[in-house]
């Protein structure tokens, strides 16, 4: 079924491609948007019931596929928060609609699509290889959207983010040719290679796993390889970072996950402390850059940087911290998504990205400003938001486990990430004296929330909702799925 | 043989570290693909002709025929003559790639008892042919020459590949070539974009506007 899945993005890609008027275009961009949620739905459907999916989505399948791509429970839990944030940012585009040529709309909305589709095979490829050639595809992918506002920031940072990134997947490349040399096979499915990791080379183990958490590392944006992030994040059309903060982050981290799977208990500790070891730089450069950052899509970028590296903590630490860490990608991913999206709804409205002229949302753009506050306090971690129960578990397993030192370094730099986002966010939303007041915004002609940015501000909205409502009320059975996938790690 | 045609291989990379001529550099990944087309014709495991052809066309091809036409056009298009200014003298270029040769056979020899049943030569090759092309990447400014030098690490990690996973599916091969020509390829694309935008005689140098 995957086949048919992707031969028809593929199609209504080429579609978009050649039609080349925005409003059809976009019809079609949303109707891709609810056809892979229907997609999706099918997936987990028939991953819980065990059965063949829905007929529809055979009509083309060959099955030659089904050997590298299918879905497992690491699938689901990544799929079902892509398909919620592609749809959200496909939906929110709307105001691309009236301002884009008709080609760069057509192209946008094509690579939106592919960017979709190489996310999708790289969370449900079963195989190392299959997996680094979908990770390549979507910094492609990613690369031609990064550059459609056609400046010559945006230019600088897409030129950036495709040289970092395919370096360092050229990198990872040679550390799956390592873990195969570990295993001594040719076939590198996960499966196959599960069985045989008691009797792998722990050095190439050790050494494979080095290079390819550089690798996928550079991609998840941990530091130090974090280089392209801030300049791709901020330069992006604001849907665009919002996908590449929410979903193509947590993809790269996922192929450290599988990687660490399949390692054996002596090599995978070991590997831990590398995890552990860029989870620390990440925060510690996080924070010291957002305590100087100046424009507010780089302090998101940073507070990516700095979620990654709390996930990547987690993971490295096992048993309830990573339970955290996977509560921490869900709210992470929700919450950055919708900060982005409101990010470029301030963007459009005060025509600049400097958080020192940007004042007074509160009265100006009421919506939109208590959105930003309530995906702030969701970022902060503050409490009945999911964020808030993540780090709260991590915290306990860290005294519990008598960590003390990481406990306080911990504590300390998110402390101070804390005082360096709310300084800034609060002048932004509360402020008066800035460099304008609101009347004078006015009088400046800048435009007040028209219907495409409350469309925009409502799905950013629904993001934030619902990572509040996951906070409040937990469902069991979300928590069972999500022990199953720790209890394997 | 192939240990004879792994000498050459390690004479372009040589040959790459001396000159400073862009198209130069181009003329040397047409030979290197060269070279590695016939190092893929005597290595190969697979078990029936049909992939064998289609891989050792597809190396041809892809890497061969159609990233350096890419790359020559853009060259053409842009008007780069030679590499400006480059900033390592030429005697402490050849002599730093000597050395990371060197290194990729003491790699080798560190590593050896790990290795078995592997050509340890051509081990040590494809590294040095993937730090030649980091190296590359560092010293030199033009961003076509980063985008050359990308070629020659994506030509390390292909031997480096070759030793190790002899037999892979033709669908993943496949999927490896196209994703590296589409990279080349967007790649050609943005230095256009960026020679009109910013000013023509300069390089990565250009590239800093954005940072805190």
């Amino acid at each position: 079924m995957f086949e048919t899945f992707i031969i028809l993005s593929l199609l209504i890609s080429l579609l978009i491609l050649i039609l080349r008027n925005n409003t059809v275009n976009y019809i079609l961009l949303l109707f891709y948007g609810v056809f892979q949620l229907v997609f999706t739905f099918f997936v987990v459907k028939s991953f819980f019931k065990n059965t063949q999916s829905s007929s529809f989505f055979l009509i083309f399948d060959s099955k030659i596929l089904d050997r590298f791509i299918y879905a497992d429970k690491y699938t689901i839990f990544f799929i079902i928060i892509t398909s919620i944030l592609f749809f959200i940012s496909s939906f929110s585009s709307i105001n691309k609609v009236l301002f884009m040529k008709e080609k760069n709309f057509s192209l946008y909305c094509a690579f939106l699509i592919l960017f979709f589709v190489s996310l999708f095979g790289v969370i449900s490829a079963q195989n190392l290889i299959v997996m680094w050639v979908f990770v390549e595809a979507t910094t492609l992918t990613s690369g031609v959207l990064i550059y459609q506002d056609k400046t010559r920031h945006s230019l600088e940072a897409a030129w950036k983010y495709l040289f970092i990134c395919s370096i360092g997947i050229a990198l990872s490349f040679v550390g799956i040719v390592f873990l195969s040399l570990a295993f001594n096979t040719s076939s590198l499915s996960f499966n196959d290679l599960l069985p045989l990791s008691k009797k792998a080379n722990p050095f190439w183990l050790e050494l494979g796993f080095g290079f390819i958490l550089i690798g996928f590392g550079t991609k998840a944006g941990l530091a130090p390889t974090h280089a392209w992030l801030p300049d791709a994040h901020s330069e992006a059309p604001s849907q665009v970072s919002a996908l590449l903060s929410g979903a193509l982050l947590n993809t790269a981290m996922l192929g450290i996950i599988r990687v660490l799977n399949i390692l054996p208990i002596q090599v995978k500790n070991i590997c831990r402390i590398y995890l552990l070891i860029m989870g620390i730089i990440s925060l510690l450069v996080s924070s010291i850059y957002m305590l100087k950052s100046e424009n507010y899509k780089r302090l998101l970028a940073y507070s990516s940087i700095e979620n990654l590296g709390l996930i990547s903590i987690g993971l490295s630490l096992g048993g309830i911290a990573s339970y955290s860490s996977y509560l921490l990608i869900i709210s992470h991913s929700l919450t950055k998504a919708s900060l982005f999206i409101v990010s470029g709804v301030i963007k459009d409205i005060y025509h600049t990205t400097e958080t020192k002229r940007v004042n007074n949302l509160l009265k100006f753009i009421p919506f939109a400003a208590s959105t930003l506050a309530l995906g702030f306090l969701s970022i902060m971690g503050f409490p009945i938001f999911l964020s808030f129960f993540s780090e709260i578990k991590l915290f306990y397993f860290l005294i519990t486990n008598q960590k003390w030192l990481l406990l306080i370094t911990v504590l300390f730099l998110i402390l101070v990430i804390l005082f360096a986002l709310s300084k800034n966010i609060f002048n932004m939303i509360f402020a008066a004296e800035g460099k304008y007041k609101a009347s004078e915004l006015i009088r400046l002609k800048v435009k007040k929330l028209n219907t495409v940015n409350n469309i925009q501000i409502f799905g950013a909205f629904f993001l934030i909702a619902l990572a509040l409502l996951l906070g409040i009320y937990f469902p069991s059975q979300f928590k069972e799925f999500i022990l199953s996938l720790v209890s394997s790690m | 043989m192939i240990e004879v045609l792994l000498i050459i291989f390690s004479i372009s990379l040589l040959a790459l570290s001396l000159t400073t001529m862009v198209d130069s550099y181009v003329r040397n990944l047409i030979y290197q693909a060269i070279i590695i087309f016939f190092i893929t014709l005597f290595n190969h495991e697979a078990k029936n002709l049909g992939t064998v052809i289609f891989i050792l066309l597809e190396t041809l091809i892809i890497k061969g025929i159609l990233v350096p036409y890419i790359l020559f056009r853009n060259i053409k298009e842009n008007e780069i003559v030679r590499e400006v200014q480059p900033n390592t003298p030429q005697y402490l270029s050849i002599l730093l790639m000597s050395l990371i040769l060197i290194f990729g056979f003491v790699i080798t020899f560190w590593f050896n008892k790990h290795i078995n049943n592997v050509n340890s030569m051509q081990f040590g090759i494809s590294i040095s042919t993937i730090l030649a092309g980091l190296f590359l990447i560092l010293v030199r400014k033009q961003l076509i020459t980063h985008v050359i030098g990308y070629m020659v690490i994506e030509n390390g990690t292909f031997l480096l590949s070759l030793t190790v996973i002899k037999n892979l599916p033709l669908l993943v091969a496949l999927g490896i070539s196209l994703d590296i020509l589409m990279g080349i390829l967007l790649a050609g694309i943005l230095i256009n974009h960026i020679k009109t935008e910013f000013n023509k005689e300069e390089g990565i140098d250009s590239l800093t506007s954005l940072k805190d």
